[in-house]
Parts: C-alpha cells; sequence; structure tokens
C-alpha cells in the first residue's frame, strides 16, 4: 500500500491507498488548505513562492496522516506540457529515446531543451508509419523545486506525474477503451485530457476555474471545449471522441453535462470514480482524491 | 529519471508517466540487498556467538572437571601423609628393607645366567680360563677375572667379547703376570668389566 500525495494551487491532499482485486481500498487520507499565491503552477516560473511555508503545511499534513519516506505525487497541469512527437524511429534505449525526445521537443516547449525533464509512452505507428510517443515534460528546475520541499518534509518522491494523468489513472475502468474526454475543473484551472485506447494523449489546459462555469462564461469556455476537440482530431490524428465525463463541477455537473451534450452532440455525463474505483462505503468527496487516488494506486 | 513503468498493470490500465528524478526500484533494491547482508552478518554473528557460547561451555566445564581431580589428587595425598604420619619409624625401616630384599629378588630372578654363560662360552678361547664371574644384577654390569696363557690370548677373549652383541662396554680392568707354582702354569691374571645386554639388545 503506497502513499499518494497531490500537490494543488488551493490545497494538498495525501492518502494511502492500494488496489487489491480490482477494489479500492482506501486506508487514510488528510488534506490542508493552501494559502492563495503559495503555488503558482506554470512551466516558466518558479512555482512554489515560499518553499519553507509548503514545506511546514506537507510536514503537519504527514504527521497528521502518518506519513513518511516514498510517497507518489501529482502535481498541477500547469507544470506540464503534453505532447505527441512523431519520428522515423526512436532509439531503443529509453534513456536515449528521451534525450532523442528532448531534443525533438525543442521547439515545442516554452524553456530551453536542455532544461526539460521528459518521460513518454511509445503509441503504435501513425498513419505514415512513423514511431509516435506521447512526451510529458517539465523544466527541470521546476521539478527540483517540488522534490526541494517533498525532502524539506522528509518525503522521497519515487513517482512525479501531472494530476489530471493521476487523475486517470483512478478512472481507468472508464477510459482503458475508445476515445474518451475527461473535462476536469479545479479551482484555479480545467483540464480537457482525452485518452485513446487507453492512453492519454492530449490535454488542453483552460485557465477558467470552476466558478466560470456559471451561465456568464460558459458559452465560451463549451466552445473552447469543441475547439479543442476539433483541434485534436485534426492534428493530432485521434478518432473521434465518443463520449465526455466531468469531474470537479459539483453542484453544476449535471447541467454542463446536459448542455455539453447538446452541444457536441456526444454522450457527456459525471465521472462516477466510485464506480469506475469499485468501491463502497467511501465518502461523497471521494472525487476530490481521485488524483491522490490514482496516484497511489498507479505502478511504480 | 524514476524508474520505467510501461507494462501494465493488471489491476490498472492506463499507463503514466514518471518525471522523478530518484530511481524508487533502484532504491528499494539496494535497500533490500542492505537488509539481506545485514540479515546475513547478523546471522554469522549469531553463528560465532553460539560457537563462542559452546567453547565457553566446554572449557568451564574442563576446568570444573580438571579443579575436581587436582581436589581429589589433594585429597588422596593428605590420605597417604595421614597413614604415612601413624606408621612407626621403625617399622618404616623394616618396609623399606624388605621392599629393597624383594626388588633384588626380582632382579635377580629377572638375570639370565644361562644366556650369560651361553655367550661367554662363545666368547672365551680355549687358552683362558675363568676363575670369577661376578654380576650386578641392577646395572647389569659384569666383572670378569680369570687367567690367560698369553697376551695374545688375552686379545682373543677381549674381541671375542667384544664382538658379541650381548656385550657392550668392555673393559680390561687389571692384567698381572702369574709366575708358574706347583699346580699352576705360568700366565697372566686379569679382570675384565663388561655390561651385559642381555638378548643382543
Amino acid at each position: 500500500m503506497a502513499w499518494g500525495l497531490e500537490i494543488d494551487a488551493d490545497a494538498l491532499r495525501l492518502c494511502r491507498a492500494e488496489r487489491r482485486r480490482g477494489r479500492l481500498h482506501l486506508r487514510r487520507r488528510a488534506e490542508v488548505s493552501v494559502p492563495a499565491g503559495l503555488v503558482q503552477p506554470g512551466q516558466k516560473n518558479g512555482n512554489v513562492a515560499e518553499a519553507a511555508a509548503l514545506s511546514g503545511l506537507l510536514h503537519d499534513l504527514c504527521r497528521k496522516a502518518g506519513c513518511r519516506g516514498w510517497v507518489r505525487v501529482a502535481l498541477p497541469d500547469p507544470v506540464f506540457s503534453l505532447r505527441t512527437l512523431a519520428s522515423d524511429e526512436l532509439p531503443p534505449k529509453r534513456e536515449e529515446a528521451r534525450r532523442f525526445l528532448r531534443w525533438q521537443a525543442r521547439d515545442l516547449l516554452p524553456f530551453p531543451a536542455e532544461e526539460a525533464r521528459l518521460d513518454f509512452l511509445p503509441l503504435g505507428p501513425g498513419p505514415e508509419g512513423r514511431v509516435r510517443a506521447v512526451c510529458l515534460a517539465a523544466r527541470e528546475r521546476t521539478l527540483v523545486e517540488y522534490e526541494r520541499v517533498l525532502a524539506a518534509a522528509g518525503l522521497r518522491a519515487s513517482v512525479l506525474d501531472a494530476r489530471s494523468i493521476c487523475l486517470a489513472q483512478a478512472a481507468s475502468a472508464s477510459l482503458a477503451s475508445g476515445t474518451t474526454g475527461l473535462l476536469a475543473a479545479g479551482r484555479t484551472w480545467t483540464t480537457l485530457l482525452l485518452v485513446e485506447e487507453g492512453r492519454p494523449r492530449f490535454w488542453r489546459i483552460l485557465r477558467e476555474a470552476v466558478e466560470m462555469w456559471g451561465d456568464g462564461e460558459r458559452p465560451r469556455l463549451l466552445r473552447e471545449v469543441a475547439d479543442s476537440l476539433a483541434f485534436c482530431r485534426e492534428s493530432e490524428g485521434i478518432g473521434p471522441v465518443e463520449r465526455v465525463l466531468l469531474t470537479g463541477l459539483g453542484g453544476r455537473t449535471a447541467e454542463v453535462a446536459s448542455v455539453l451534450m447538446n452541444w457536441l452532440g456526444i454522450p457527456v455525463s459525471g465521472l462516477d470514480l466510485c464506480a469506475a474505483l469499485r468501491t463502497e462505503g467511501h465518502p461523497e468527496d471521494l472525487a476530490q482524491w481521485g488524483a491522490a487516488i490514482g496516484a497511489a494506486i498507479r505502478p511504480c | 529519471m524514476g524508474s520505467g513503468h510501461r507494462r501494465r498493470h493488471p489491476t490498472l490500465l492506463i499507463p503514466g508517466f514518471n518525471l522523478a528524478s530518484l530511481n524508487y526500484r533502484r532504491a528499494r533494491r539496494d535497500v533490500i540487498l542492505a537488509a539481506c547482508a545485514l540479515a546475513v552478518l547478523g546471522l554469522l554473528l549469531l553463528g560465532q556467538m553460539g560457537m563462542w557460547a559452546a567453547g565457553r561451555g566446554e572449557r568451564q566445564a574442563i576446568a570444573r572437571r580438571l579443579a575436581r581431580m587436582e581436589g581429589e589428587l589433594r585429597r588422596r595425598q593428605e590420605e597417604v601423609r595421614a597413614v604415612l604420619a601413624g606408621v612407626p619409624g621403625e617399622v618404616m625401616k623394616q618396609y623399606e628393607s624388605k621392599v629393597k630384599a624383594y626388588n633384588q629378588i626380582l632382579e635377580a630372578s629377572a638375570f639370565s645366567w644361562i644366556g650369560l654363560l651361553v655367550e661367554l662360552e662363545r666368547s672365551v678361547p680355549p687358552a683362558v680360563s675363568l676363575s670369577e664371574i661376578q654380576p650386578d644384577h641392577a646395572s647389569r654390569v659384569v666383572l670378569l677375572r680369570g687367567v690367560a696363557r698369553s697376551f695374545d690370548d688375552l686379545s682373543l677373549l677381549l674381541r671375542g667379547l667384544e664382538q658379541r652383541t650381548a656385550f657392550r662396554d668392555v673393559y680390561l680392568m687389571r692384567q698381572a703376570e702369574q709366575k708358574a707354582q706347583p699346580g699352576k702354569p705360568a700366565g697372566l691374571e686379569f679382570a675384565v668389566r663388561l655390561v651385559y645386554q642381555g638378548d643382543g639388545k
């Protein structure tokens, strides 16, 4: 059983969980609010305004939950860049392939490629027979900043991944086949992640938070979602999205799902994490813990 | 960067990424190896301690046994001293003289006169006659006295004795010319000392 930690701009969530025989076993969980401005996720500048304060919060959280040592961490999506790259050939050794893809992504990253830390998932060959890989990249110094905060709190990161990827892992049962969109609204941004045949393929991070899904901004956001789906179908070669799952919208879920379904013409529903994780007797707010749970139960 | 995890997890279908700088798998393997090494060292240490404890027990048992035997010996010596103290001096002297006589008898009975005479018979030439054979049973030294007709005969006797393996350390102790007397022809009177070793030893 492993610890999963979600570092978000507004909260830190820590839980101890594992998936046994297809069922979730959630042992402990604890969360703490993060003061506004303390974590400012991004790819270019420093993310943590005051490392000591964040370490202190994390240290208290760990003490409260009884956590120490290795932890699997979900970091905010804006820290990362998710891209699909195509090449005639990939070096057979993983480390060489990483270096090659980092070089290939040099024009797509908002910082120098040599400052990037990158990991990838190989995809099947593309339409022209080229080798494709989905790459997740972040700036080295940004990740080091988070790792230092963790180390100051007595933790060691065995996994650093994006929040939406971890959330998708927790919802694997609902996303394993076909092409599905996962729209995750947070308090500071919204991510639309497309998962094709069980592999993350594309995301679009909207700077609009959950409150923006009210009546005023909703049409613009709906258009953004529709444009993003059209863009990824044309430029990334992703097949038609079969359905969209919503999470993080709270009471607005049914309303937004209805509107979005009318707009896109495909099934849209709220993500039922309890059903996806085959869990019983867990709290109503389990959806908030999706990323931390996904980090905890993922293989390492 | 963190360990690879491309293998599909049996209960988790969506693979993720890992940008961690620490390698959890390697660290865990190192910890397991270190734990195994510590366990082996611990077992060796336990084995060594067990052997040491067993050796110490054995040494203690031997020391106890030795102390017991020494105590027994002291007790016996004291008993002997007590018994000896109770015996009067005259009686002790009688015992000692009896023991001495018994020893002489035992030594004399162990001395083979027949063997000595057989060896002398083979060594003594015809022109030499022995008048006295005097053995010391304890030291096995034999003193021979006799008369030889000439010096050559005496030399023949000495060589004959030396050649016998039953004798060693043959020395001519004395020689003197003996003038002819009525009933006694002239010759060389002699005395020879030798060690009789018994059966050719």
